[in-house]
């Protein structure tokens, strides 16, 4: 792809009308039903050079190709910048873990209940008299000791395993499984999620072809999808369609290959990146000055 | 309800119960005993609190106002001033009569590893306090873990009998190479001042899934110093 191009038009091409031309052509095609995919510009390569906020001391911003699924040959659209504290960051498996076990036990409802002593049908009282009869002495039929009788301290109605993990462990959960995905190769970054045809056959051969793994998570800023892609993965098991607001570590981690749309990772980044420069807890800040 | 009434309706199964529709019980024997058990007082609107009368309102005064008010728009900077934001600001780019010193990163580039500031432009530098194993019997030992909540905690801080730790966070990089130099830092510096309290060798705990450094003793200002040496 670069071969054919000189570096004079590499600059020349990297100006803001190419990336003006991208972003209004993704715009403009995101909500357009049963249409053709938008012509992949003449000017290649595209180097989607995104402005990153809170900009890290130490490490420069990271890179990878910017792909789409607008055909089925693997043509490399152009670079898109990552910002190292979200995609660069020590990977901390402990924290993973923390938010995996969350996202299984804080929906977990426990529903065993076994009735204690006042809920059992004790009101007769003893079920042979105390002397006479050669059997052991006995109070009531449902005492502890008896098969079918009541238990003293056993589980009591629906107990809740409900908890909110500190948002910090959350964010730092979600950069950390990022960080590992970009890592491993299983990140690819495409420039919107339109497709030429609703066929699943068309997604699926791409997939395969580009070796992106049996289960594919599709993530795109907003909850309205494309048709076309919305029928492919309805009919392919392993292909899932979320907004950025499902965002979670165990779903990440659960499908092979995560494709994230460009306007997706802004969001994403913008949101991480919010979280990880601000303070939502007062508890320990400082007081207030006097003066405005 | 009578105490005793009470004890029964406990005892009795759920069965029993249910059958018996519940009711607000008074003592005169009438049956509502209050007015707000009753349909027709739930289903009127529901009137504010100065407006009720004085035996349906906890307090036996009804709260009155003093004097009028008159609602402004001006002096928002005071009342800005107190609500809490959530934005940090930039700090400044050079060193703060506080003692506060801002990155150098063109001098932080140079080391193996780099230790990050946190959110508030500050030292990922903490203090933790550990009790210290008392002299338990067998059977008890495994209580030392267990007895690490906070009031156990305070106890030994207040009876003087704890492990203290400076902990450093933050880190990426080759771990090892900073806690190789942190150590020799710190073990130059104790040779320095000649203070027979502070015990060498100097003793370290590396963490690397968790990005920390944990050295026992209290050295935080001297691993202070080290990082502004650095350029962190």
């Amino acid at each position: 792809m670069l071969r054919s191009l000189s570096l004079v038009k590499i600059l020349r091409n990297c100006s803001l009308q190419s990336i003006r031309y991208f972003e209004s052509s993704t715009q403009s095609s995101s909500f357009s039903p049963e249409s053709s995919a938008n012509p992949i510009p003449q000017q290649l390569p595209l180097i989607v050079s995104r402005q990153l906020e809170y900009p890290h001391t130490r490490y420069p911003p990271l890179q990878a190709w910017l792909e789409t699924l607008g055909q089925k040959r693997d043509d490399k659209l152009g670079i898109v910048d990552l910002h190292p504290s979200i995609w660069q960051t020590s990977p901390r498996l402990d924290i993973l873990y923390e938010n995996i076990e969350w996202q299984k036990t804080y929906k977990k409802i426990d529903w065993a209940y076994t009735p204690p002593h006042h809920e059992y049908p004790s009101m007769r009282g003893k079920p042979w008299p105390q002397k006479g009869t050669g059997r052991a002495r006995h109070k009531s039929k449902f005492d502890p000791q008896w098969k079918g009788g009541y238990k003293v301290h056993g589980p009591k109605g629906p107990t809740s395993f409900f908890y909110v993990l500190p948002k910090e462990k959350r964010v730092e959960g979600l950069c950390t499984a990022l960080t590992v995905k970009l890592h491993q190769n299983d990140v690819h970054f495409v420039d919107s999620l339109d497709l030429p045809t609703h066929q699943p056959t068309y997604l699926q051969e791409l997939a395969e072809d580009r070796f992106w793994g049996p289960s594919v998570l599709f993530v795109d800023d907003t909850d309205i999808m494309p048709h076309n892609i919305m029928f492919a993965s309805a009919k392919t098991e392993g292909f899932t369609l979320m907004p950025v607001y499902g965002l979670n570590v165990y779903s990440i981690l659960k499908h092979t290959t995560l494709v994230l749309t460009i306007r997706a990772l802004n969001k994403i980044e913008k949101k991480l990146l919010h979280a990880l420069h601000s303070c939502d807890n007062p508890k320990d800040q400082p007081a207030p000055p006097d003066e405005p | 309800m009578s105490l005793v009434f009470q004890s029964l309706i406990r005892r009795t199964p759920s069965t029993f119960i249910a059958r018996i529709p519940r009711r607000l019980w008074s003592s005169s024997g009438k049956f509502p005993s209050h007015p707000m058990g009753t349909e027709e007082y739930e289903n009127q609107p529901r009137k504010s609190i100065t407006e009720l009368p004085d035996e349906l309102t906890e307090r036996g005064t009804k709260p009155e106002f003093i004097s009028g008010y008159e609602s402004t728009k001006d002096g928002w900077d005071w009342v800005d001033n107190v609500l809490f934001k959530s934005a940090i600001p930039e700090p400044p780019n050079h060193p703060t009569p506080s003692g506060w010193v801002p990155p150098d990163p063109r001098l932080a580039r140079q080391w193996p590893y780099f230790v990050d500031r946190d959110r508030f432009h500050s030292y990922a530098l903490y203090v933790r306090i550990l009790p210290v194993m008392l002299e338990y019997w067998l059977h008890e030992q495994h209580r030392y873990y267990l007895n690490i909540f906070r009031r156990r905690v305070e106890y030994d801080i207040y009876a003087q009998r704890t492990r203290r730790f400076s902990l450093l966070e933050l880190i990426s990089g080759d771990i090892w190479a900073l806690d190789h130099d942190l150590k020799a830092y710190l073990t130059k510096r104790v040779h320095l001042t000649d203070d027979k309290s502070k015990e060498l060798p100097i003793l370290s705990q590396v963490d690397e899934i968790k990005r920390h450094i944990l050295v026992e003793g209290e050295y935080e200002e001297w691993i202070a110093d080290f990082l502004k040496e650095k350029g962190f």
